[in-house]
């Protein structure tokens, strides 16, 4: 880790010669990442490649994500109540005059 | 009728920021983790709301069928098409029937059961607009579903807002059981790689469909949070004995008010440790080499560009020791560290 470290310490400095200066394998770098991580590495790194070369999986192109709102996009049963009361008290002022028996319950 | 209007309805932006504190905050994390392996991710909120279909009125001893904007409901050649997928949507008629595909029946129920309120719309009265039933309602029916309305649009901001979509999410109301691919092939979108998270068991094993614990208890900081928030915007001294008989009234499991032996009325909000389970994802091909949530990503970052070839410049600052003495570096590891967990 001796020159990654002699860099390391300014950045200038680190910006243009780390292409020459690291010489970069696979197992130094697992090293590294042991020293950071304190020896757990995440499984993440496990198909760990050299910077530059792209995966050969893609990325997929895209996912529909439809969300439930009651109890699992907002806390409990439509706030539980709460939204309701604020627009009750004269949050929403053209709305005051409800009576209570509109609100389904 | 009443006219549809641009201007955000008054008192709207309180309920906004209530909603801003209810949100889950899963949403969040499912939306990160998704993002770093899927190049788009749109989102539809789909909720069952009968009421915003098969209206009880309170005014009135009837169920009145709400038709909005014929574009807006499900039609039935859409719907007929689709093989029964969420056999529960009409267990009882398969079951005397013993039909395999989805009946006529529950074609008609799917049809009138669910209505799409689209993403430009703006304002509850734009909504109401656009009634088209056969039955007028009265001032105070119309009232009461403008709430409605209003309510659901401002969680759909929030939404939009905290989960930095570009443009609101368009909002699937129904009546009955959800159908995910069914919905997803009305939208014009692809049933295949759209899924649904959802907190209903009864939803359970059904294709693309995410099963999710309830989001009825957040953690003490939150709770805090949103406590003091209404102690400032609706302190408990200043609810009418109307509004503060009907949160009273609720079931206990979600009652949110409760009265002390004084009389005294607090708030009441379900606590739950820090550690929440995570939001479950499908299985997609994934990939980290360039991890975009650190802001190293970018190789540009270190004046190398990544069409030169060598080596990318997250990776040199990420295996730089210096960075371990930098608080932002520290808080981009903690990200990682957060991250890698959440997704192995």
């Amino acid at each position: 880790m001796g020159d990654i470290e002699v860099h390391a310490n300014n950045f200038e400095e680190r910006r243009k010669p780390l292409d020459e200066v690291l010489v970069f394998t696979k197992e130094r770098g697992l090293d590294v990442l042991h020293a950071i991580f304190e020896g757990s590495v995440p499984s993440v790194f496990s198909s760990f490649k050299r910077p530059g070369s792209r995966p050969d999986t893609a990325c997929a192109a895209q996912l529909v994500c439809f969300l439930d709102i009651d109890k699992c996009s907002i806390y409990g049963q439509d706030g539980n109540d709460l939204a309701i009361a604020m627009q009750w008290m004269g949050k929403v002022s053209a709305l005051q005059a409800i009576s209570r028996l509109l609100l389904p319950r | 009728m009443l006219n549809g209007t641009a201007a955000p309805p008054q008192g709207f932006q309180p309920l906004v920021e209530l909603y801003r504190r209810l949100l889950n905050p899963q949403l969040k994390l499912l939306m990160n983790q998704l993002r770093m392996s899927v190049e788009e991710v749109p989102v539809v909120l789909y909720t069952m709301r009968p009421q915003l279909l098969r209206y009880k009125s309170g005014c009135r001893p009837k169920q009145i069928n709400l038709r909005w904007k014929t574009e807006w409901h499900h039609s039935k050649d859409q719907v007929s098409t689709t093989t029964c997928h969420s056999r529960r949507i009409c267990a009882q008629l398969l079951r005397r029937t013993a039909h395999k595909v989805i009946c006529s029946r529950c074609a008609d129920m799917l049809c009138c059961s669910q209505v799409l309120i689209p993403a430009h719309i703006e304002t509850p009265r734009e909504i109401l607009a656009e009634y088209t039933g056969g039955e007028p309602l009265l001032q105070g029916e119309l009232q009461d579903l403008e709430m409605s309305f209003q309510r659901l649009l401002a969680i759909r901001q929030v939404v939009q807002e905290e989960l930095g979509l570009d443009a609101a999410p368009s909002t699937v109301v129904c009546a009955a059981m959800k159908d995910v691919q069914a919905t997803a092939q009305k939208l014009g979108m692809k049933p295949d790689v759209s899924y649904l998270w959802d907190d209903n068991e009864v939803l359970k094993g059904q294709p693309h469909v995410l099963c999710v614990p309830p989001y009825v208890a957040m953690d003490g900081e939150r709770k805090q949070q949103l406590l003091k928030f209404l102690q400032k915007e609706l302190p408990t001294e200043s609810l009418s004995e109307d509004v503060s008989d009907f949160m009273l009234g609720a079931k206990e499991a979600q009652r949110s008010l409760w009265r002390d032996d004084r009389g005294g009325l607090h708030y009441s909000i379900h606590e739950c440790g820090p550690d929440h389970s995570r939001f479950p994802i499908p299985e997609l091909p994934l990939h980290y080499d360039t991890p975009g949530f650190l802001g190293m990503c970018s190789a540009e970052s270190v004046g190398q560009s990544r069409s030169q070839g060598g080596f990318s410049g997250w990776l040199a600052e990420f295996w730089s020791a210096a960075w371990l003495k930098d608080s932002e570096f520290m808080e981009s590891r903690k990200a990682w560290k957060e991250t890698a967990t959440m997704v192995w």
